[in-house]
């Protein structure tokens, strides 16, 4: 039982930690990316049109990697070179991802809201066999996805790459202190520029787990939240690797819980809030303590 | 200050037409590849929405909610707020107001309809109370939780629906409501209802609390610089709680509105996202209500030209949203200001070419 449902976490918190950790690199660099929905949706979206088109999941995977980068351009273009709000411009790459989607279905397939086809190949579950010997984490990390094994090594390489490599240390120096990151050099610019890129890039991923990992098939604004609460996660985990990847986690886990109530005798609508209500709550202690802590320091603001 | 700058306002109002224009113009080859002609489309589109008595109502129709959530969300945007929750709040409002729209009976007509109007405002406003009080007391981002709380919102109001005061009648929604609490229609064959006027009273509102309350002030005065609105003194964490809960309450009156006058019941799921319209709205119409109010009009054409431009020529609907979203993207983008301004930022690179 418990086993089942932690094994439902991982599956569930799969897309939120890819976006997560793809959000903690414009997080660092101090740009607010909301696109991550966006970039997410239209990820998925690729991502199904060319496992579609093609049938072969890795053209399917550089697809989705590459509409999502196009949004990245926009976003970076908007945001960045002009100088935009990043929530405006985040916001604009939402909606219109949403609408893109949405119109190529139509115009292109037909159809409205769904587009499913038995010549849409997902990814299959990756079963390792010595994974059976290990009691009680074996069946939890077993028969999943394999975006959720890379999830998972993508993790332990964004926390390398933000610790202990040059670029990690200029992202969050362009994070801290701008000016003085531009003032000893760095090209900050740049630096923003990459980091939405991986962000996308890990967004693609993300949204082709949803697409073809846990469904085989693509539902208009299927990401549904899940690019607010990869940041609702950063902001939990304040911006730390392993903290972003234990609220992902914990909010997968709270996803796990809501599905399992749902085949329950329990009205589904009333159980779906769970995730979100559980996400308002998290926030609100992790700033409250924070609020604490600042006090206690005898200092009021941040 | 008293003269008014005429070069000065054409500028804005130019640079506010300019991603409209853009965006249309990239609208127009998403038509063009999707084997159309755009020229046919956005004409049925104008026509559909401006010619004759009943499709102009119907375009004040569409804009009515509009303009309410465009102003809510002005509101709180001024104040470099995020309140993405108005959908949410809206989605309450519009529950409260149909709540007390079937169960009070007997009620004279209009008092009914002040009564439903306040629910609505009350429920709204406690909603966002909840990540107004986490921004203003522990510093939680707003956008979040004010996101979160929409899903929270619509599930909520979807559940109650379906099982708590389902009415039976074979789709989601709830008992209708009396008779004594509808907004009264204009003419039969057009939905616009008293809402829209409610809709411009809030605008005006709206104005009169930006330009002569204190509210208005301290709003405009986070929004330019908070460290410095501290710095004189304003307690600017209350004031954020404040300022959400105002907006909330205005996006409870949008969902009234929509209760009262169009559907006469709560439905699951009534909104096409009316919340997320006003931020394009308030974005457009740069906070300002006379801005909103036009911004409204200006996409109350789109969403009821839309339709016909779909049944007419055949070009999806979801255009629209396309075409908000390119408009977003070149609204974000301060061109005015001339520290980074586009302009002066092609003027400078051009005086380092000559200075060598």
């Amino acid at each position: 039982m418990l086993e089942a449902i932690l094994h439902t976490s991982l599956r569930m918190a799969t897309p939120i930690v890819l976006a997560a950790l793809g959000g903690l690199f414009t997080h660092k660099a101090n740009v607010l990316n909301i696109a991550l929905e966006g970039m997410m949706l239209i990820g998925a979206f690729a991502g199904v049109l060319a496992s579609f088109a093609t049938g072969n999941i890795f053209i399917a995977i550089i697809a989705a990697i590459f509409a999502s980068m196009l949004f990245a351009l926009l976003f970076n273009v908007f945001g960045i070179t002009l100088k935009g709000n990043f929530i405006i411009t985040g916001l604009a790459v939402n909606i219109f991802a949403a609408g893109l989607t949405s119109f190529v279905l139509q115009v292109a397939f037909g159809r409205r809201g769904v587009f499913s086809d038995p010549k849409i190949v997902g990814t299959t579950p990756v079963h390792i066999d010595f994974l059976d010997k290990i009691p009680f984490i074996g069946p939890i990390i077993n028969d999943h996805s394999p975006m959720v094994y890379v999830s998972i090594l993508i993790a332990i390489a964004v926390y390398f790459v933000l610790n202990h490599t040059k670029y990690g240390i200029y992202v969050r120096a362009v994070g801290e202190n701008e000016e003085a990151a531009k003032a000893i050099g760095i090209k900050v610019n740049r630096i923003k520029y990459s980091t939405v890129y991986i962000s996308a890039i890990l967004c693609a991923l993300a949204g082709v787990n949803l697409s073809l990992g846990n469904l085989t098939m693509f539902v208009e604004n299927m990401t549904n939240g899940r690019g607010f609460i990869a940041l609702a996660a950063i902001f939990c985990g304040r911006g730390t690797t392993l903290g972003t990847y234990v609220f992902s986690f914990l909010f997968g886990f709270a996803d796990s819980i809501q599905l399992r109530l749902q085949n329950l005798n329990i009205p589904g609508t009333f159980v779906q809030m769970i995730p979100f209500i559980f996400i308002v709550v998290v926030l609100s202690i992790v700033g409250a303590i924070r609020m604490i802590g600042n006090l206690d320091r005898g200092i009021k603001d941040e | 200050m008293a003269k008014i700058n005429y070069k000065q306002i054409s500028k804005k109002v130019f640079y506010l037409i300019l991603p409209v224009i853009f965006a249309f113009l990239v609208g127009a080859i998403l038509i063009v590849v999707s084997g159309h002609n755009p020229i046919e489309a956005y004409g049925a589109m104008f026509r559909g929405a401006l010619v004759g008595k009943s499709a102009l109502y119907n375009t004040l129709f569409s804009s009515t909610p509009i303009i309410v959530t465009g102003l809510a969300i002005a509101v709180a945007f001024k104040a470099n707020l995020f309140n993405m929750g108005v959908e949410g709040q809206m989605y309450l409002g519009a529950f409260a107001a149909a709540y007390v729209g079937f169960t009070l009976k007997g009620l004279p007509p209009v008092l009914h309809v002040i009564l439903c109007i306040l629910a609505a405002v009350v429920v709204g406003g406690l909603f966002a109370l909840i990540p107004g009080v986490l921004k203003g007391r522990f510093n939680v981002n707003e956008m979040v939780v004010t996101i979160m709380l929409n899903y929270v919102a619509i599930l909520l109001t979807d559940y109650l629906t379906n099982f708590v005061f389902y009415s039976g009648e074979g789709y989601a929604a709830t008992y209708p409501i009396e008779q004594s609490a509808y907004l009264p229609r204009f003419m039969k064959t057009s939905q616009l209802n008293w809402a829209f006027i409610i809709a411009l009273i809030m605008a005006c509102i709206v104005y009169y609390i930006f330009k002569y309350t204190r509210l208005g002030f301290e709003i405009k005065a986070i929004g330019h610089n908070v460290s410095f609105a501290e710095a004189t003194g304003m307690n600017t964490r209350n004031k954020a709680i404040v300022i959400m809960v105002v907006s909330g309450m205005l996006a409870g009156i949008a969902g009234a509105g929509e209760v009262l006058g169009v559907h006469h019941r709560f439905i699951a799921g009534f909104s096409p996202g009316y919340g997320w319209d006003g931020m394009t709205i308030a974005l457009l119409g740069k906070n300002n209500p006379i801005g909103i109010l036009i911004a409204a009009l200006f996409f109350g054409i789109l969403k009821n030209g839309g339709s016909t431009m779909e049944l007419m020529v055949g070009v999806p609907r979801s255009l629209i949203s396309i075409i908000q979203g390119l408009i977003i993207f070149f609204l974000a983008v301060d061109y005015l200001n001339t520290e980074f301004g586009f302009m002066s930022r092609l003027k400078l690179m051009f005086r380092r070419k000559v200075r060598g």
